[in-house]
């Protein structure tokens, strides 16, 4: 549709009124930060209280290379995250690299 | 999360669980000519290949935090909802104390919270918030519409 629009200030006003509406809709929304645009959420599957699941997951082990870089392994040491809460509360960050 | 990290390494336990990429890359794309950057990652095949990509994340974020890895059927992933990314703090008797979920669902400002009332409270959450057992009925894996 922009291309189609010839005059520059025109193009910029249409921009400008598409941020503007975006804008609004965003500050309708209530306060949840998982709120999404669009109106989509992102619903919790623990609440607070709940019993954690308990599972056991391998260690990532680094070793430094020979040219001074580092390797990552799956270590053969797996931990249970019960034995851990037992001792220490736990924050457990997820997430990937993408 | 790494300075949260630093701060209370010695009176919580921080685990940084490498879960499946949420944004892969077309398989074959990653690390070659059309590769755009480190993060052009394929989705993980194996638990070694997720051990090589949570390697180049470790390096790429500058954090030392202990990694677990997710098994490749996503226990914590499913089990926590901690896809695409997330954060949850457990008391000393396995209570879940704080979980976020979402594409920003690494928050180490409120886990902080979180935690400082817990070490008042000898790590464990405070009386009167019942135990439940297992899991609540299962999230979709997607946001849901409102």
């Amino acid at each position: 549709m922009l291309q189609r629009v010839k005059r520059p200030e025109l193009q910029l006003a249409l921009v400008c009124v598409a941020a503007v509406l975006a804008l609004l809709q965003m500050a309708a929304m209530p306060g949840d930060p998982s709120r999404r645009p669009g109106g989509r959420t992102w619903a919790p599957v623990l609440t607070v209280g709940q019993k954690a699941p308990d599972v056991e997951l391998p260690r990532l082990a680094l070793e430094k290379t020979e040219d001074g870089g580092v390797l990552g392994r799956v270590s053969s040491e797996k931990v249970k995250l019960s034995a851990v809460w037992a001792k220490k509360p736990v924050c457990l960050f997820m997430s990937s690299y993408t | 999360m790494q300075a949260l990290y630093e701060a209370y390494k010695d009176k919580v336990e921080f685990l940084f669980v490498y879960i499946r990429e949420a944004h892969p890359v077309r398989q074959g794309k990653e690390g070659g000519a059309e590769a755009r950057s480190p993060q052009d990652i394929a989705q993980t095949q194996s638990l070694a290949e997720r051990a090589i990509a949570a390697t180049d994340c470790l390096r790429g974020l500058k954090v030392t935090l202990p990694v677990l890895i997710d098994t490749m059927d996503g226990k914590v992933e499913k089990g926590y909802g901690g896809h695409p990314a997330g954060t949850a703090v457990i008391d000393r008797d396995g209570r879940i104390c704080f979980t976020s979920r979402g594409p920003s669902g690494v928050k180490p400002k409120e886990a902080e919270k979180v935690l400082k009332e817990l070490l008042a409270n000898k790590g464990k959450l405070g009386a009167g918030v019942p135990l439940s057992e297992g899991p609540a009925a299962s999230a979709p894996d997607r946001p849901t519409k409102r």
